[in-house]
């Protein structure tokens, strides 16, 4: 065969293989139209949520739905995100939108009703809202956790009000979180802002504290991450890479220390602080949004996520106390014993929603 | 019209779309102006020193990033070494590596630098290793630029000048010979390394958690970015808006320098198609000098690698193969490793089947409209490099603004996330065939033409068979930006059923890492990354024309 004919048929080939792969390729991405029906649901929720592929195809496996999640940052993110696709149907149930937020989200009325049983929960759970548009699944409390190596080492009295973090022997070791960018950083924000408007001391607010604050180094991180991982002393970042180790004090959840425990074999520096009033109740919901027509799949989901089956293990899963009934976190290498249930500071959902805006600007100015 | 006008017109919109509707969404919501705004900067906590820091960190990385590059594109392209392709692959692989692993290289790096020097790092220490790793990630722009020329220069040139009065000493050679020759390229290289320093995202926010330069204010503050709830998006709005402005217009300046720079760069007459370069062995100065290198690049790599069998227990760090066990069975992760390479590799395929033919074409204009309007070509060429430069938050808001709101089904489709990957990867599709055509002899075009050859068959039989090589370098490098993509995907991918394997990893990186399995599970998915690039530029490598007319 000559050359030249042998070059044109080598052309064809890679031609036709080209268009077999151009008319292949698409197709082997599947498009999401063909999984549109009322058994599929489409959740949005917060990146840390522990639910895996292994408990959602138990689910699918019972109720013949199957579930999809889309991961959209912290609970803000879930909340703009559903703020931002209501009505359209996109996702069909928003999980992780937490009582901080809850006020917001009412207000800018993005949820359906659901149908579940509030009998079995438990009080905490239901203590910041007890309709039906939102439904808890977890609890936990954000409070300060701190190094116990760094206290009883340097013979420094355990703090007892939120004032002693401004003393010298905590400058520039003690980590928090911007309020405007994490929710747990918020939480403990808004822990701050009744703690100080209920205290003895009427002359002083929240924005003296948090200036305090700024003039002893306190070290504001972008998220709870950064805070724990890389600047806090007593956590599991100490075994992470570019662990920083600067703050002997940290904002997290009260059952922080028991997590550590459950991982370390039942051994932990970091403990729980109870400053009555100075953690702030985190509740995280789920909820059936606007625009979606798949109530009886959405129920069916929730009543699972609320079922004994799973809600009893959130501790596990979810690092988080189960919402419901007469379940707490399991005992297993001290993480029961490790962890603290506070006197939390008591602020209403509402309370939040209209002032928050004008709390984190004075925030933003105290802190430059 | 002409399908390359529909192409170009095409871009333009593709590009602009989503910056519109980002800016207009925000300036619904934002109350103050621009420069009040921006007055304002210094006085919030969000966006304290960030306008400061973001200059000095990319002035400063490119500053290093030329330290380091220059002398290795000298010694690459003025010395023939033994594996010398095997040698331009490892100091190109960092340009194409996720930038959350190169993050977590150089942290594993510190960590070990600071046990070995028994010191715990400060945030000074923190500034010039994030220097290091944007010195690292954009080595491979200088080199690029710098060493196609540098290996094409006749050295009979040089020999002459050795002559003269002026070119006695080697100062007085580099400052009358090689400097002339060679500022267009490494200003053009500079320029870009600044841009890219300058939008650097993944690197400031876990290398220097401390600061904050634009781009992660931006980042930080999307969440509530342009949204209709006034009393929380009003503050989030205003400083994006500044910070996405202050950006766009810097990073417009230096890429129109670059572009008018590399346009003074064609036309030079002292290269020669023939391979002047001299061989010299690895045991030399020289050769140590490019070993130590070696190991420059390979370090964060490597600890990257060792950090995925290392797994705590019980208080202490042993080996493990856990990490690499949850990465392929998806344990701890929405998808398995498999699951998320097949993906990635299906959008790198339809990213170059689509990316090359549109680059192409984009190329072409350019090279067409240098002859007839130089000024429109160079507003082109920038236009082209502008989606590298843009925020991914800006163009994350763009489309999930602008479809979520009025097309949400289209939000989720499987296409959506390959529009980024095409925003990212068509620019090097131009950047690596404009200079293959400019250096094309156009008399053969001619000749066919005369002939009586259409515009297809000289396409066909003439100018793709020439720019062969060019093209499989291309197709290289659009496969591999696609596979390790990050940024855009993380904003829009995250609203699709598909997980790419760095959307995986940012997955397992982005949860508390109570659970020890998940940072080795992630530094396993990243490995994988590592070796499938690594493999892809060293097989690739040898198809690189010699001198490509010394751009990317």
């Amino acid at each position: 065969m000559p050359a030249e004919e042998k070059n044109m048929y080598r052309r064809k080939a890679l031609t036709i293989c080209l268009i077999m792969i151009c008319s292949l390729l698409p197709g082997c991405i599947e498009d999401t139209d063909t999984v549109e029906n009322d058994n599929h649901l489409s959740i949005i929720s917060y990146d840390a949520f522990g639910i895996t592929q292994e408990h959602l195809d138990q689910f699918t496996n019972q109720s013949g739905i199957s579930v999809e999640i889309t991961r959209a940052g912290d609970a803000g993110g879930v909340l703009s995100t559903a703020i931002q696709t209501k009505d359209s149907g996109l996702f069909d149930l928003a999980i992780g939108i937490d009582n901080s937020y809850l006020g917001t989200a009412l207000e800018a009325n993005i949820f359906q009703p659901l149908e579940i049983d509030r009998s079995i929960f438990s009080s905490r759970a239901l203590s910041s809202y007890d309709g039906n548009l939102a439904i808890p699944f977890d609890v936990g409390s954000v409070c300060i956790n701190y190094d116990s190596n760094y206290v009883d080492g340097e013979n420094i009295t355990v703090p007892t009000s939120l004032w002693n973090f401004t003393e010298p022997e905590w400058e520039g070791k003690f980590a928090v979180q911007n309020p405007r960018t994490s929710s747990p950083g918020r939480a403990f924000f808004i822990a701050t802002v009744d703690y100080f408007s209920k205290d003895n001391d009427s002359q002083t607010n929240y924005v003296d504290w948090w200036k305090s604050m700024y003039s002893n180094n306190v070290i504001v991180t972008d998220g709870w991450t950064t805070s724990y991982e890389t600047h806090y002393s007593g956590g599991y970042g100490q075994w992470s890479d570019g662990f920083i180790g600067d703050a002997h004090a940290v904002v997290s959840y009260c059952h922080s220390p028991g997590v550590e425990a459950y991982y370390g074999g039942n051994w932990t520096t970091s403990v729980a602080l109870n400053i009555e009033g100075a953690s702030f109740p985190q509740i995280e919901y789920i909820s059936f949004l606007y625009g979606s027509e798949k109530s009886s799949s959405a129920n069916i989901f929730v009543n699972w996520l609320v079922s004994e089956e799973i809600n009893s293990q959130m501790s596990t899963i979810n690092w988080m106390y189960p919402a419901i009934e007469g379940w707490g976190i399991i005992e297993d290498s001290g993480y029961r014993w490790h962890s603290v249930v506070p006197i939390d500071c008591d602020i209403q959902i509402s309370q939040i929603d209209s002032n928050i805006s004008s709390w984190l600007d004075a925030w933003d100015t105290a802190m430059a | 019209m002409k399908v390359r006008n529909l192409v170009v017109i095409s871009w333009i919109i593709l590009v602009i779309l989503p910056l519109i509707l980002a800016w207009n969404q925000l300036n619904v919501v934002a109350e103050r102006n621009i420069f009040e705004i921006i007055l304002d900067f210094n006085n919030k906590f969000q966006t304290k020193n960030s306008i400061f820091f973001t200059f000095i960190v990319a002035f400063f990385s490119m500053i290093l990033t030329l330290i380091i590059g220059l002398p290795l594109a000298w010694n690459l392209g003025r010395y023939k070494w033994r594996y010398h392709n095997f040698l331009r692959s490892i100091f190109t692989v960092p340009f194409v590596m996720p930038s959350i692993l190169v993050a977590m290289g150089f942290l594993a790096l510190l960590d070990f630098l600071d046990i070995l020097i028994n010191h715990n790092h400060s945030d000074e220490t923190r500034f010039y290793t994030l220097l290091f790793a944007h010195a690292w990630f954009n080595v491979a722009l200088v080199i690029r630029f710098c060493e196609p020329l540098l290996s094409t220069i006749d050295r009979s040139y040089e020999e002459a000048c050795r002559l003269l009065p002026s070119g006695k000493t080697k100062i007085s050679r580099l400052r009358y010979f090689w400097l002339p020759l060679m500022w267009p390229n490494i200003a053009a290289s500079s320029a870009l390394v600044f841009v890219f320093s300058f939008t650097s995202f993944a690197l400031v926010k876990f290398i220097t958690p401390a600061e904050r330069n634009l781009e992660v204010v931006m980042a930080n503050q999307s969440e509530w970015a342009g949204l209709p709830v006034p009393s929380l998006s009003r503050v989030p709005s205003e400083i994006v808006l500044a910070s996405s402005t202050i950006q766009l217009i810097t990073i417009l300046l230096a890429l129109s320098i670059a572009s008018w720079l590399q346009s003074q760069s064609s036309g030079f007459h002292l290269l020669s198609l023939k391979d002047g370069r001299i061989r010299v062995p690895f045991k030399s100065l020289r050769g140590v000098y490019l070993l130590l290198m070696v190991m420059f690049i390979v370090s964060p790599m490597i600890s990257l690698i060792s950090s995925s069998f290392m797994i705590r227990e019980n208080g202490s760090m042993i080996f493990s193969l856990q990490g690499w066990e949850s990465a392929f069975s998806g344990s701890h992760s929405p998808t398995n490793a498999y699951e998320s390479l097949k993906s990635s590799v299906e959008y790198a395929v339809l990213t170059v089947l689509f990316s090359l033919p549109l680059g192409f074409l984009l190329a072409e204009s350019i090279f067409n409209l240098e002859k007839t309007n130089p000024k429109f070509a160079t507003f082109l060429d920038v236009f082209v490099m502008l989606p590298l430069a843009l925020s991914a938050v800006m163009v994350g808001l763009g489309v999930l603004l602008g479809l979520m709101r009025t097309e949400p089904d289209l939000a989720r489709s499987w296409w959506i996330p390959l529009y980024g990957h095409l925003m990212l990867t068509t620019p090097f599709v131009v950047r690596v065939l404009l200079p293959a055509m400019r250096n094309l002899n156009p008399h053969l075009d001619e000749a066919a033409a005369l002939l009586g050859a259409n515009y297809l068959k000289r396409l066909i039989s003439i100018r793709l068979c020439l720019l062969k090589p060019s093209i499989i370098v291309a197709c290289s490098l659009v496969f591999a930006i696609s596979l390790g993509e990050f940024g855009a995907s993380w904003v829009v991918l995250r609203f699709t059923e598909y997980t790419t394997l760095p959307v995986m990893i940012g997955d397992l990186l982005s949860r508390p890492g109570y659970d020890p399995i998940l940072r080795p599970a992630a530094n396993a998915a990243g490995t994988i990354l590592l070796l499938i690039t690594l493999v892809l530029f060293i097989s690739v490598e040898r198809f690189r024309p010699l001198g490509s007319g010394g751009e990317f």
